[in-house]
């Protein structure tokens, strides 16, 4: 494995109970990547992580965090930062004694100390509330302080926006984006949230019923997506006749009720498309351009995965 | 050193988390709340033309502070299980165990620190027991021999020397239920099953059905100061009283067995404990 990779698993398979929840996960986090890990509910992005953590010791594959085996993940003492779920708050301690508690574990003296990260999550004000006593969403954001501790190289964060107000996803997001580009943070975030994934993350994988269904930089997978278009009219026929035949245009679908959905080339013009859709007499009541997002690429990749699957 | 930061985080937890707080200040005041109830009885019985000092071995210092400490170190068994076996389940549920496995310490470093932290803990909540008991003791009555009737039944080098043999050998099966409580925390899932678990292992030799109950003594348990079936502290609490058959010969060999047994336990308990938590999911 090469030394800029930051994280990184090959075949990764894991079974709970005889029940095999990873069959052969295959991801790979450059250092400086800010990485999102995608999936359904259920899909194993949280089980992945924690493979990878050393955490689940009967899996199996090829799996290493910054040069370290995921099973030695203890010989990278001072460059980890971690925040899964649940958060591991210590409910008898305060925000603070947590944070105190990981610094002595840590013996972290320099970089980011116990009050700086409390700020950066906006969290400074519950310093002296214990465990029990947060939110769902204080917690995470204490869990995410403490993984902010020191000066870490690689920061690991398990669905980091879960239960998150919008202000403090803002917060968040912000901040992963200032410490990737300011500091040259590796940072992987599991999540289902994909529009503010889409927002900061230079990469992403996609994970599904235990295996890898795609991976790569955000910007190919949207290039390859490509933007849409949505028109109404009420004659669709037509209209899904010539957006056919149009260059630039990969795929149309009449989806019925006048809507016609299609798939364009990043060049198409889309003022030549609508000018032929008008002078072909399509009676258009509606011309909406879409642009491309991870939603599209994620359902579309889940929807291909059923139908291998069926 | 991933074991040392290990050590201190341990340390920062004793001296931080409320648990540890309060079960010493129950154990202080068990103590005390016993030497006084004591006191209060002895003086009752008085009143009602019972014996009083120098007429009974019950107004002694010594027996009063021998049933006291046995009754605070009762406590600190407890509190040893409860709060050692509870601990790794409930890290591990609220996933609080993951983050020193991040920061460079190994699970075997984490397992030892907790194992190091826990045999410590007996040492100052025992030590808390028999302080507070050698305080509300000395507040309540005189040392001295052992009087009955006017007539000195034993001196009183004799009886503390007894009682301070007995506290000694209470240590290493407190040491031995520290490790036994580490192990049932890292085998055990649940906080509630591996205290239940920790508690039926300690009270296992008073149940032994007739024919195994003379193995009972190799079981460390039984000696335990407190709770133990066979506790030398026990017997010895009664001897300084004035009884003088408490401590018959044929218990010289529970004696024996009693400084020897604990050391294999806790040295099985610490290897399996590791061999579990090894391989536990966190």
């Amino acid at each position: 494995m090469a030394d800029s990779h930051a994280m990184e698993a090959r075949g990764l398979k894991v079974a709970f109970g005889g029940l095999p929840i990873l069959k052969g996960v295959d991801l790979c986090v450059e250092s400086g990547d800010l990485y999102g890990l995608l999936g359904r509910n259920g899909a194993g992005k949280t089980t992945a992580l924690r493979c990878l953590l050393g955490l689940l010791p009967q899996a199996t594959g090829e799996l290493r965090v910054l040069g370290a085996p995921a099973n030695s993940i203890h010989d990278v003492p001072y460059g980890l930062g971690v925040a899964l779920d649940p958060p591991g708050m210590d409910d008898s301690l305060t925000v603070r004694e947590n944070l105190e508690l990981a610094c002595v574990r840590g013996s972290i003296s320099g970089g980011r100390g116990v009050d700086e990260v409390l700020s950066l999550v906006g969290l400074a004000h519950r310093a002296g509330n214990r465990g029990d006593k947060l939110s769902h969403g204080q917690s995470r954001r204490a869990a995410v302080a403490r993984a902010l501790l020191g000066s870490p190289r690689l920061l690991v964060m398990d669905e980091p926006l879960s239960g998150l107000d919008p202000e403090g996803v803002e917060t968040l997001l912000a901040l992963f984006r200032r410490l990737s580009r300011d500091e040259g943070v590796t940072i992987v975030v599991s999540s289902h949230h994909l529009r503010e994934v889409e927002e900061v993350c230079t990469r992403v994988g996609l994970i599904d019923g235990g295996r890898t269904l795609l991976e790569g930089e955000v910007r190919d997978l949207l290039e390859e997506a490509g933007d849409g278009l949505e028109l109404r009219c009420s004659r669709e026929e037509v209209a899904t006749n010539l957006l056919s035949e149009m260059t630039g245009v990969r795929e149309v679908d009449n989806l019925g009720d006048g809507l016609v959905r299609a798939r364009l080339d990043a060049q198409v013009d889309l003022e030549a498309v609508l000018k032929d859709l008008v002078h072909g007499e399509c009676r258009i009541t509606s011309f909406t351009p879409i642009r491309a997002s991870l939603i599209d690429v994620f359902h579309k990749a889940v929807r291909q995965a059923d139908a291998e699957a069926r | 050193m991933g074991f040392i930061r290990a050590l201190r985080g341990e340390a920062y937890l004793l001296t931080h988390r409320r648990g540890f707080r309060w079960a010493l200040i129950a154990t202080v005041a068990t103590v005390l709340l016993h030497v006084f109830g004591s006191w209060i009885l002895l003086e009752m019985n008085r009143a009602a033309g019972g014996s009083g000092p120098g007429e009974s071995g019950d107004w002694n210092f010594w027996p009063r502070f021998a049933s006291s400490a046995r009754a605070g170190l009762f406590l600190v068994e407890l509190f040893l299980v409860g709060l050692v076996a509870a601990a790794f389940p409930r890290e591990i549920a609220s996933g609080a165990i993951r983050d020193p496995l991040m920061r460079g310490i190994s699970r075997a470093s984490l397992l030892f620190a907790r194992a190091v932290a826990s045999l410590a803990l007996p040492l100052i909540l025992g030590g808390t027991a028999i302080g507070a008991a050698a305080l509300g003791a000395g507040l309540f009555f005189e040392s001295g021999d052992v009087m009955e009737e006017g007539f000195a039944v034993f001196e009183e080098h004799e009886v503390r020397k007894e009682i301070f043999l007995a506290l000694g050998h209470g240590f290493p099966s407190l040491v031995a239920l520290a490790g036994l409580a580490v192990f049932v925390s890292a085998w055990f899932a649940r906080g509630a099953v591996a205290v239940a678990a920790g508690l039926a292992l300690v009270l296992l030799p008073g149940v032994l059905p007739s024919g195994l109950s003379s193995w009972s003594s190799w079981m460390f348990t039984s000696t335990l100061p407190g709770l133990g079936a066979e506790s030398y502290l026990g017997k010895a609490a009664q001897f300084a009283a004035g009884y003088a058959d408490a401590l018959p010969r044929s218990f010289d060999r529970v004696i024996q067995i009693g400084w020897v047994a604990p050391w294999p336990a806790l040295l099985l308990c610490l290897m399996f404990a590791i061999l579990v938590f090894k391989n536990r999911e966190l």
